[in-house]
């Protein structure tokens, strides 16, 4: 472990009131820097206070700015594709985009619970900018807001944005959040906003909130024509957003540059430029961040973590991820029967030895969950979730014989003639998902159970496990926004085609828990019944989840304030600097 | 030979109708959409992406989106990438001339070196000569593309520093020099395993022809050994090493994939990759089109110079 990452950690740890000693036993004792940093997720909420602007905390604490000017290189192995939050669909865009445009309220990078941007605070009952009943919402908008071709930012903006959003034959992804849940959207003055919903959602101020387009620019266009329209494919005339960085040039295949916008509303950005590269080999990644023709590497494959960490010039950043990684039981009878009984699933998690997984699939930059909520997450439950299943093959073994699974001659078990076999598909590409099902076959082979693990093409794949659900297990990781509804995956109405109910799970009791949690707006409340839910997986275990992976990035030293996390990376964007050449 | 070029030329049409129809049916018989990674998405309900392919056009009926595609690239329209909307006609040619830019130099280089030694080691076999580019020919044809490619980066550019790991150009553009620069490391990288069996083959055909009565007779005339070797040998050997550059010609289009990958060069092979990987039906359709129509093009310039090389076939 060097120097830097126990710095940051170390930072963390103090912050949250606990003394360096405890630190420094807790490392001698074999504990990674990974898994300290997750273990802190908990114990850092309550010390922030949402409605301010960012400090102190593990991603919110800056360097004072040391040197204006220069070009800060992020690679990513993917392009983005569409420059306009309006019809954005992949994460490389929104990731770009976020450079941009701005949104009324934005996500606090250490808690992920709203904090004003555009707005000048977040509307609340406690100041009036929700109404009683939680159905309408009043923004007041700041007055000092410029778009990059200079003219000002107003209300009438705001209300373009979401009634663009609001048309049917804008034909695009991200208008989900917005279509159902929004009703109607005013401007009451140039610069307040009222908000109508549908019904009560906890999730309106989180999910629903994207960038803001100018009125000025796209008043006149179809709503049809936006998403092959200049403006969303790149130009400097039309691709004018509020944000510290502008959009300057795409050159496809090879890179984007984004120069700075000195009249930024927070204060000029201390970099001239920002510049997104394509590297597509993470080997080649790795590199560039030696010689620094890149300077922030994204995620930067575990295999070079120690040489980046070591390298003179080079760091890792290890971060809180809203990733987990689960396997996944097929519930529709009529694909299978194998997993009907709740017994047989508890039993496939008790014959996993997790701890051990971690360390092979992670090298320990991971953590161990019992939640398919990220630990990161406010409404994670952490050691209130009952039960939780430790490595115990003797018990895995006890309750497949009480469901009626027995040995046969050949070591597999089986029940009224059916051998329990069954298939585990994964998409190809990721070390980690084909590392999983190599070793869930053999921990599951120890207790009798036979498993073919497979991969496939992501496309294939993707279609297999919405569209035909034609598989018995599949592994795989997902990736969660900052809210903590899970309503795509678990709810009985979306384990139709295209719908996101991956294992076809329909329980009444956790439909409701999930429509109440959206509904209501006390979030201690809404922990609760987040917890709740918890529960009820933890006991049902339609999948089971396996671990919380940090996420890794890799920087170079002359980069300062870029504070890699989860909830919002690129909160203090105009902070970035770098050391002079 | 004016009759036979005219034939050959009208008969590409209905090839190359032929190779739509069936790219067309493969690509849309594959299972996945454009809009599959939506499914992931924690925010994007189904009547969303249902939204979404319909715009796309997705839900007409395979025969009528194939004859509005082929009516569409009559009039020179190859429409819009069903994910990221940009016109496929601009992408492909803002690509091409990346891709030959890569595979002709490397084509060309490799012909200027393996003929040569190919010829040398035919001249001067069994010498030590013809046993060192051996050995690099057996090294070139077994080493691996990625990592010969990845090797090189870690040399020249990361412990040397004196090549760019990557890319076309520097960012912001560049002059000649940098270009060049940029170039050096992709293209000697495909040009190594091409020149590892180039040379093989040129030096085993020479030494085939060298062993003919006509070789025998020219020297028996009294010819100067160079013009025995070249005039009557090496335009012999030739023929045969021309069917194989013939063959060769579909990869200068398709460009070289893994090169491209590692080197991160904007090139027709991983544009047309990462299409196909995508369900980017109509970036498919376009980028397949273009390399099947450069190839048969290229065949029949293949054909047309047999017939210059080759006088018997002239004839016909």
């Amino acid at each position: 472990m060097s120097h830097d990452s126990f710095e940051t950690v170390a930072r963390r740890w103090q912050a949250a009131g606990l003394s360096r000693r405890a630190l420094v036993k807790l490392l001698a004792a074999g504990m990674s820097a990974g898994s300290i940093s997750v273990l802190l997720g908990d114990q850092t909420t309550s010390a922030q206070d949402s409605s301010a602007f960012p400090s102190g905390g593990p991603y919110s604490t800056l360097e004072e700015i040391g040197s204006t000017g220069g070009r800060l290189i992020e690679a990513y192995w993917t392009e983005p594709k569409l420059l306009n939050p309006l019809v954005q669909a992949d994460a490389i865009s929104r990731r770009v985009n976020l450079l941009l445009f701005n949104k009324l309220v934005q996500p606090h990078p250490d808690t992920g619970l709203p904090y004003p941007e555009l707005a000048t605070e977040v509307p609340s009952f406690a100041n009036g900018g929700i109404s009683e009943d939680g159905l309408t919402y009043r923004f007041h908008l700041r007055d000092d807001v410029i778009w990059h071709d200079g003219e000002p930012f107003t209300a009438a903006d705001v209300v373009f944005t979401y009634q663009t959003l609001l048309n049917p034959d804008l034909a695009s992804g991200p208008q989900g959040e917005v279509l159902g849940r929004v009703e109607s959207v005013v401007a009451e003055d140039d610069y307040t906003v009222l908000f109508t919903l549908t019904s009560v959602a906890a999730t309106f101020l989180i999910n629903s909130m994207l960038g803001i387009v100018p009125e000025h620019i796209w008043k006149d266009v179809p709503a049809g024509d936006i998403i092959a329209h200049a403006g969303t494919l790149g130009d400097p005339a039309a691709t004018i957003g509020t944000g510290p960085f502008r959009f300057g040039e795409w050159v496809r295949g090879a890179y984007l540059t984004f120069p700075s916008f000195p009249d930024f509303f927070l204060g000029a950005p201390a970099l001239d430029e920002y510049v997104f590269k394509l590297v597509q080999d993470t080997t080649v990644m790795a590199s560039q961040l030696q010689t620094g023709e890149a300077d922030w590497v994204v995620p930067l494959s575990s295999e070079f973590v120690e040489s980046t960490q070591n390298g003179e010039n080079t760091r890792v950043a290890i971060y809180d991820q809203l990733l987990v990684h689960f396997y996944m039981t097929q519930l529709r009878e009529a694909e299978t029967t194998l997993f009907q009984d709740k017994r047989v699933r508890q039993a496939l998690a008790y014959a996993l030895d997790r701890e051990a997984i971690e360390q092979v699939v992670w090298q320990g930059f991971s953590q161990v969950t019992h939640s398919s909520i990220p630990i990161a997450s406010w409404a994670y439950g952490g050691g209130a979730i009952t039960p939780q299943y430790a490595y115990d093959p003797g018990r895995a073994e006890a309750l497949l014989d009480e469901a009626g699974w027995i040995r046969g001659s050949d070591g597999v078990r089986e029940k009224d003639g059916l051998r329990f076999s069954f298939t585990n598909w994964t998409y190809a590409g990721s070390k980690q998902t084909a590392d999983y099902i190599t070793i869930l076959q053999q921990q599951w082979g120890a207790i009798g159970i036979e498993v073919t693990p497979r991969t496939e093409d992501a496309a294939v794949w993707l279609d297999r496990i919405n569209n035909t659900h034609d598989f018995e297990v599949v592994t795989t990781s997902y990736g969660f926004g900052g809210d903590p509804d899970q309503t795509n995956l678990w709810h009985s109405e979306r384990s139709t085609p295209a719908g996101g109910n991956i294992t076809g799970y329909a329980n009444p009791e956790v439909d409701a828990l999930l429509e109440a949690a959206v509904a209501e707006l006390d979030p201690a409340v809404r922990k609760e019944i987040y917890l709740q839910f918890q529960n009820i997986l933890a006991e049902e275990l339609p999948a089971f989840p396996l671990s919380n992976p940090a996420g890794l990035d890799g920087l170079t030293k002359r980069v300062h304030n870029v504070i890699p996390n989860s909830f919002n990376p690129r909160w203090n964007a105009h902070t970035w600097w770098v050391d002079p050449e | 030979m004016g009759s036979y070029a005219i034939q050959r030329c009208l008969q590409t049409i209905p090839l190359l109708i032929g190779i739509s129809i069936l790219v067309f049916l493969l690509i849309n018989a594959v299972p996945g959409s454009p809009v599959g990674e939506y499914a992931l998405n924690p925010n994007v309900r189904p009547e969303d992406i249902a939204r979404v392919e319909e715009a796309l056009g997705l839900n007409e009926p395979l025969h009528r989106r194939y004859f509005v595609w082929l009516g569409n690239v009559a009039r020179g329209d190859l429409g819009e990438s069903m994910v990221n909307h940009t016109n496929v006609r601009s992408r492909l040619l803002e690509r091409l001339p990346n891709t030959l830019r890569l595979t002709v130099s490397a084509f060309l280089l490799s012909l200027a070196i393996s003929v040569p030694i190919g010829v040398l080691c035919a001249i001067k076999r069994n010498r030590w000569i013809d046993h060192v580019a051996t050995l690099l020919a057996v090294i070139g044809s077994s080493v691996p593309t990625f990592w010969l490619g990845l090797a090189l980066i870690l040399l020249f550019a990361v412990r040397l520093r004196w090549l760019p790991s990557g890319g076309i150009a520097p960012i912001g553009g560049g002059g000649a020099t940098d270009e060049l620069k940029h170039m050096i490391l992709p293209v000697f990288t495909l040009a190594f395993v091409q020149v590892a069996t180039w040379s093989r083959y040129v030096r085993s055909q020479m030494i085939e022809v060298l062993s003919h009565d006509y070789i025998r007779t020219a020297r028996a005339k009294g010819l100067r050994e160079r013009l025995v070797v070249l005039r009557h040998g090496l335009r012999n050997a030739a023929l045969p090493f021309v069917t194989l550059l013939g063959l060769a010609i579909p990869d200068l289009f398709s460009g070289a994939l893994i090169i491209e990958t590692i080197f991160t060069w904007p090139g027709l092979g991983r544009l047309t990759y990462e299409a196909a990987v995508g369900r980017d039906y109509t970036m498919v359709m376009g980028a397949v089109m273009l390399g099947a129509t450069l190839v048969v093009i290229g065949n029949l310039i293949a054909d047309l110079c047999y017939g210059l090389l080759d006088p018997r076939i002239r004839r016909r």
